[in-house]
């Protein structure tokens, strides 16, 4: 590894925090993802129309999607240079979403926004420190 | 030093791909307010230090904001040429934004702190990257 160099500083618990959020919030798309393929009635949903595509697609979409964020915090802790690119591009784009929330309410908006940074860098900057602190 | 072995020092230039590519997307998001929902801002035209109309404003902002996303994936691949492109198109960022600070001072002072994160970034750790 070519990483093994590296100094382990305070900042790898911030990669910590970032694959714990994924993890979190990973459960919780599988979970609306399962309900609307296995329980489409619980979404008060007129048709099963919702936008774009059809409830079961979405659950579909949702189940996918979070099963690959639930491995991208996983694989985060391990340290796994895939897993941080993955994670940095979910946070970038999470950023940006929230910056065009800022006119809504913005207080929790820059609050998720800086909170984003900070995962940012640790991810860039430490996050090959979670290789070596294993 | 081996050309493509990674090492501590390189993740900075991949924060501030990562920074460029943030900046970029607001940017863009601001320029396609302009052009398309250009009552969001509601400050009159005159408002504005250099008083384009909404509409040249969002293109300004759609185009720098386009090529500072192109700029950002081009700096994760680690060449001179992009850091010298992503510090020219951050510094014209940064100005447009500065210009656009009475519009609407949250987005712009946003955009401004990222901005400055890219410069940072690459001007005091941008040359580690290519020894």
């Amino acid at each position: 590894m070519a990483r093994n160099n590296q100094e382990v500083t305070g900042w790898v618990g911030w990669v910590y925090f970032a694959g714990f959020v994924l993890l979190l919030s990973g459960i919780l798309q599988i979970i609306s993802g399962l309900s609307a393929l296995l329980s489409s009635d619980f979404y008060a949903v007129v048709n099963g129309n919702v936008f774009l595509f059809n409830i079961t697609t979405w659950g579909w979409i949702h189940l996918v999607l979070g099963i690959i964020v639930v491995c991208t915090g996983t694989a985060l802790f391990s340290g796994a240079t895939w897993a941080r690119v993955v994670a940095v591009l979910l946070a970038v784009i999470n950023l940006v979403t929230y910056f065009a929330f800022i006119s809504a309410y913005p207080i929790w908006s820059i609050t998720v926004m800086v909170l984003d940074l900070v995962v940012i860098y640790a991810l860039t900057v430490h996050g090959g420190e979670a290789a070596v602190d294993n | 030093m081996a050309k493509n072995r990674p090492t501590a020092w390189v993740g900075w230039i991949y924060f501030a791909s990562a920074m460029l590519l943030v900046a970029g997307g607001i940017q863009v998001i601001a320029g396609l307010t302009g052009i398309f929902n250009a009552d969001f801002y509601t400050v009159s035209q005159t408002g504005n230090i250099v008083a384009f109309n909404y509409t040249t404003w969002g293109w300004i902002h759609l185009i720098i904001g386009i090529i500072g996303v192109a700029a950002g994936f081009a700096l994760a691949v680690g060449r001179l040429w992009a850091q010298v492109l992503a510090l020219v198109v951050t510094i014209i960022a940064a100005i447009t934004n500065l210009a656009f600070i009475g519009v609407y001072p949250l987005w712009s002072i946003a955009a401004l702190v990222v901005n400055g994160l890219v410069i940072y970034a690459i001007t005091l750790h941008g040359d580690e990257v290519r020894e």
